[in-house]
């Protein structure tokens, strides 16, 4: 199924665009979609959302319909979701 | 009502109005939920602002308007030209004067009767209980990590709650932590984003607009009115016009804020 990932203030400048869509499947799980949208950036974008073992970084906020979602909260998947990949900001 | 000779109202412990407030204010009055009473809470209320930049000054800027009764500023070192396109409550004559006398200058000729308490000091691990201490509500707008989540800290340590706010070349985001009953800042994130740099795109009318939105959530806090941005994060992308209030949760697990019993009526 296909479902959007959007980017939100730095990860998407570093990912270069608004919002991607990608394919997964309804036992993908968080970390795995996030993998797998590294995979199509740049390091930079990489180095941003995963760590040296390619696991999420505790930084990056996730939220699904504009609810936060827990790194560890099992997600249900359905055609057309669509997650917000974002961190929070500091300027002042 | 009596009044005591300190100007005090004897039944709430609220400062009293004299004439000048009620003339200064009485359009403010007006507003649904403060008359008279709102206008001592804010009198009676004393708030610590992390920071005079962009946001921060807006938000001090409007909070002396509004007549809340003591300012508390930090923020290290003097002015430089780079802070003049943000910066409204500093002037370019006073380059390379301190930030916090500029701006305690500028608010006092607005409300000369504000008590202004300045600091030529970032937050730190090290003054962060402190500053808090001497003050009802926090308003973060810090642009380091480090001094955010040492303020987060002081904040969910003494049960005050803080409104935190940030801005990002067009975007903006805010929320109201009341510790015990919110997410805290360390709930959101208990590091700082890798990419986060301090120098950032910044217009001032982005950091204006998070300013006001903050004191806003100040004047929310002190007077009862209306609905704060506990337990939710607007997000505003001012390049698209766009605003979203997002729904934020505590972090079960937090380190900061797991063991903090406090409950606001909020
Ligand atoms: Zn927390």
């Amino acid at each position: 199924m296909l479902i959007h990932v959007r980017f939100d203030s730095q990860v998407r400048r570093l990912a270069g665009c608004n919002r991607i869509s990608i394919d997964v499947n309804s036992s993908t799980s968080l970390e795995q979609i996030v993998q797998q949208v590294a995979k199509e950036g740049t390091e930079q974008l990489r180095s941003t959302l995963l760590d040296d073992q390619q696991s999420l970084r505790s930084s990056i906020l996730v939220f699904l319909d504009d609810d936060l979602v827990a790194k560890d909260q099992p997600l249900v998947l359905r055609e057309g979701l669509e997650l917000t990949l974002t961190t929070l900001i500091s300027g002042g | 009502m009596s009044q005591s000779i300190q100007g005090r109202d004897d039944a709430d412990g609220l400062p009293a109005l004299d004439e000048l407030d009620r003339s200064v204010y009485e359009w403010q009055m007006w507003a649904e939920g403060i008359g008279e009473l709102g206008q001592r809470k804010l009198k009676s209320a004393s708030v610590l602002i992390s920071r005079v930049g962009g946001v921060g000054g807006t938000v001090a800027f409007q909070l002396a308007a509004a007549g809340v009764g003591k300012i508390i500023l930090a923020h290290a070192g003097p002015i430089k030209q780079s802070d003049l396109n943000r910066q409204l409550l500093m002037t370019y004559d006073r380059i390379g004067q301190s930030r916090v006398e500029t701006a305690r200058t500028r608010l006092l000729a607005l409300n000369p009767r504000l008590n202004v308490e300045i600091y030529d000091e970032n937050v730190s691990e090290q003054n962060a209980e402190a500053l808090v201490r001497n003050a009802s509500i926090v308003v973060d707008c810090a642009p380091l990590f480090e001094e955010r989540f040492a303020m987060n800290r002081a904040i969910v340590n003494q049960g005050k709650p803080m409104v935190e706010c940030a801005m990002y070349e067009y975007e903006g985001s805010l929320t109201t932590i009341l510790p015990g009953t919110t997410a805290c800042l360390a709930c959101l994130s208990p590091i700082a984003p890798t990419a986060w740099r301090r120098e950032f795109p910044v217009f001032g009318a982005v950091a204006g607009t998070v300013g006001c939105l903050a004191a806003m959530e100040v004047i929310k806090l002190i007077t009862g009115v209306g609905e704060t941005l506990s337990g939710s994060m607007l997000v505003m992308d001012l390049a698209t016009t766009t605003f979203s209030r997002r729904k934020i949760h505590k972090n079960q697990n937090c380190s900061v804020c797991k063991d903090c019993e406090q409950n606001f009526t909020d």
